[in-house]
């Protein structure tokens, strides 16, 4: 059987907090790029933004966040959720990603992505997630994506490092892309 | 509609004098060239758009983009719409690692529709028998 990442105390998960901007976004460069940040987690799901920033707009226009920008942030998204859903800090690769534009983003909103990995085998992972605009909690207002993507999982580059596990002294978490 | 000195440029290939208003495409780098027909988007090598140093690989995010952005440059440099075309949707399929280097795009029709198309699109670096990912996508013509 699988360990499941325990968040049980408010101090685990603030420690999971740091772990995960450290490597996932501080340690990404392109997720550096887009501005990504990470706004909640457990083992059931990833939730990111990436707030409106002039240089990544696409439509000068309607003043709206280019779709380059939503196929990078749900990629890192998934690959995050499946990472929480494993239970293990491991280099994740996405094997497909599709995105699906329901509807034109708003201009100038904060593009949040949320995910959740509904099943992780041996040697793949499968996400369903969405992008969005969400209201003062978080919470999706109006959906822009839908997004489905399948990864692997690098379990041999794991060794073993359960995320919420405390850390052994003069060890560093994982890497993925 | 366009202006039409926009369609002027997009019809000789000029598309770098669009694409410099657009603060996305400049900040990915991407470039665009015709030869025979064909549009093939270039995104060249920098730090910020490295998924993981460690592996050395390219973020997978700014592959799918360069894709769609050349399947969009396709469908406008070929049909010349009245408006800029959109995505509907993309699939992206990373079929190896892409590693620090000068990335290229070419998309071809599967079908070209009035109102809908269907592109397929290559992404390759050194060698374009090797592909390092690969997208369908449906493109909503202007």
């Amino acid at each position: 059987m699988r360990l499941q990442p325990r968040f049980v105390d408010a101090e685990t998960k603030q420690r999971v907090r740091a772990q995960i901007e450290r490597y996932f976004f501080g340690g990404v460069p392109h997720n550096r790029a887009i501005g990504l940040e990470l706004v909640d987690f457990s083992a059931e799901f990833f939730h990111t933004r990436v707030p409106f920033a002039e240089h990544l707009v696409g439509d000068v226009e309607r003043g709206v966040m280019h779709g380059g920008v939503i196929t990078a942030m749900m990629d890192a998204t998934g690959g995050g959720a499946v990472m929480l859903a494993a239970g293990e800090y491991m280099r994740v690769v996405t094997l497909d990603l599709r995105i699906d534009y329901v509807r034109a983003a708003e201009p100038r909103r904060t593009m949040h992505g949320r995910a959740s990995c509904y099943r992780v085998a041996h040697d793949v992972a499968f996400v369903r997630g969405a992008a969005f605009h969400a209201d003062e909690h978080g919470n999706l207002e109006v959906q822009i994506a839908q997004a489905t993507g399948v990864f692997a999982l690098m379990r041999s580059a794991s060794a073993g490092r359960i995320i919420g596990a405390p850390e052994p002294a003069g060890t560093d978490s994982g890497d993925a892309t | 509609m366009l202006p039409e000195e926009i369609y002027e440029h997009i019809r000789a290939g000029r598309f770098d004098t669009v694409l410099a208003r657009i603060p996305y495409i400049q900040m990915m780098g991407f470039q665009f060239s015709v030869a025979n027909g064909i549009v093939t988007g270039t995104m060249p090598y920098a730090e910020h758009i490295v998924g993981n140093a460690k592996a050395d690989a390219l973020h997978g995010g700014t592959l799918g983009s360069l894709m769609e952005s050349t399947a969009l440059i396709t469908v406008l440099h070929s049909t010349l719409p009245e408006k800029l075309p959109r995505t509907i949707n993309i699939t992206v399929e990373y079929l190896r690692r892409a590693s620090r280097r000068d990335t290229f795009a070419r998309a071809e029709f599967l079908r070209r529709g009035r109102r809908i198309s269907n592109l397929r699109v290559v992404c390759f670096q050194d060698d374009v028998d090797k592909p390092v990912a690969a997208a369908t996508t449906h493109v909503l013509m202007g």
